[in-house]
């Protein structure tokens, strides 16, 4: 103990150690080290750790919402930003193109009310909320976007980027909530390939652009380009019947084999996500989201 | 103030800058591979400039609120351990003044890879998902680029709030001496 002592308090007159003279630890490095230790423990017990994480989300979201509107400028972050002469151009496009689409879209609905018993289950009520923060360290499939509880969000709380499932809720803050993406290691999703409405997990892996289709039945044909969607999940929760997952982008090995690897292209961009949309039932702007299977 | 306050504080506005622009700015840059090592970076910076036990303790501040802050779902703990040891062993480095860009590269890329390598270990007992190896380049890659731009900017901003620093420098010239 004495010891330990005398190279603390030498420590602190010499900030600049030399290694070979002194290779004894700082009794300060200790105690943090052995904090972050127990702090570890402490959360892989669980309960104990959750209100010091809601802290962290009541305190830092609205701080990353606020960053990110400041530094909203960056070049880096507006790689979405289109000039407004090329949005009014498009603009004029899209208009045009929207009168002869709204043709084809009533005879469309008409065809859809017949094939489908109710039609307002088609359609899904969303929010729209800012991607504020991503990562933090060591990997980028988690997220915070600019919705909490306030906003009617909760725990498993479905995800999307335009009609692309992104991930779900899995952390409400008050202003705040933090997004598993679907290539997240640990999410693993129940869908289904459209067309032959063949079952299959879509797991995450460590690769940010791609998920791994783990087919129930491994004599499926698969093709590539195939649309991936979701089963859904009983009330809803956390995913709706029929939201769009992805497209089969690569299949090695012969059906059947076991080393077959079918890999799914994520629909959204997850890497570079400016704003998504919480499916909730209160939200407005109800539009059609779900695919046929 | 006394000058070392005023080093205190300097010290927790980098810290918390750095935890910040970590989650909105590092972390979302179009970029492949894992977020940009930049709160690794401001540590190894506040290690070098300060010694051991400050880069140590803000290696850790700035790990915990990491672990703590937003889109964290990692075991809390982790990050601050791995800044901790990252800020301790920069804070060892003898005579930081006179690091040439490409020994600070070195330092960096060392560090960096030493901090990857641990905490996938780390994340391998307590059983959270692994990253692939390849990350491992990439993150040491990008991180040791922004090190040599950020690492030299941190110790200045340490520096210039240090006015006993010319006192200082000869106790530590003496020090070495002897």
């Amino acid at each position: 103990m004495a010891v330990t002592t005398r190279v603390d308090s030498s420590q602190r007159r010499r900030p600049a150690v030399k290694p070979g003279r002194k290779s004894r630890v700082p009794i300060s490095v200790l105690v943090l080290g052995l904090i972050a230790l127990s702090l570890m423990l402490l959360d892989l017990q669980g309960g104990v750790t959750g209100p010091l994480r809601q802290a962290g989300m009541a305190v830092g979201g609205p701080i990353q919402n606020w960053a990110n509107g400041a530094l909203g400028a960056l070049p880096t972050l507006s790689e979405q930003r289109i000039n407004t002469d090329e949005l009014q151009q498009n603009l004029v496009a899209s208009q045009q193109r929207e009168a002869e689409l709204q043709l084809q879209l009533d005879q469309l609905k008409e065809q859809l009310d017949r094939k489908v018993a109710d039609p307002a289950v088609t359609e899904l009520a969303t929010i729209s909320a800012p991607v504020v923060a991503a990562g933090p360290l060591m990997s980028r499939n988690t997220l915070t976007v600019a919705a909490g509880r306030n906003d009617g969000v909760a725990r498993d709380t479905a995800v999307l980027s335009g009609n692309a499932l992104v991930g779900r809720v899995v952390e409400v803050g008050p202003t705040t909530s933090t997004v598993q993406l679907i290539t997240d290691p640990a999410s693993s999703i129940a869908v289904r390939l459209q067309g032959s409405r063949e079952l299959a997990l879509a797991v995450g892996g460590a690769d940010q652009q791609a998920l791994n289709l783990e087919l129930f039945d491994p004599l499926v044909d698969v093709e590539l380009g195939q649309r991936v969607i979701t089963v859904g999940s009983p009330d809803d929760r956390p995913f709706p019947a029929g939201l769009l997952v992805g497209r089969v982008k690569v299949v090695n090995g012969a059906v059947g084999a076991p080393d077959r690897n079918v890999v799914v292209q994520p629909e959204a961009k997850l890497s570079a996500l400016d704003e998504v949309q919480l499916l909730l039932p209160d939200g407005d702007g109800a539009r059609e989201i779900r695919q046929q299977p | 103030m006394t000058p070392k306050q005023w080093q205190y504080l300097i010290m927790g506005l980098l810290v918390l800058s750095a935890v910040i622009l970590q989650t909105v700015v590092a972390a979302r840059l179009p970029l492949p591979g894992p977020p940009l090592g930049l709160t690794l970076v401001v540590i190894v910076g506040i290690g070098l400039a300060a010694g051991t036990t400050a880069g140590a303790a803000s290696g850790f501040s700035a790990g915990l609120l990491l672990d703590l802050m937003p889109p964290a779902q990692t075991t809390i703990g982790v990050s601050a351990l791995l800044l901790l040891v990252v800020g301790a062993l920069a804070g060892r480095i003898t005579d930081p003044r006179g690091l040439a860009p490409a020994q600070l590269a070195g330092l960096t890329a060392a560090l960096a890879s030493g901090m990857w390598l641990l905490g996938q270990g780390l994340l391998w007992l307590l059983g959270d998902p692994v990253a692939p190896l390849s990350w491992l380049v990439w993150f040491v890659l990008g991180t040791t680029i922004l090190g040599v731009v950020v690492i030299p900017a941190v110790t200045w901003a340490l520096r210039r709030m240090e006015p006993g620093r010319r006192r200082r420098r000869r106790f530590k010239t003496a020090s070495a001496a002897g």
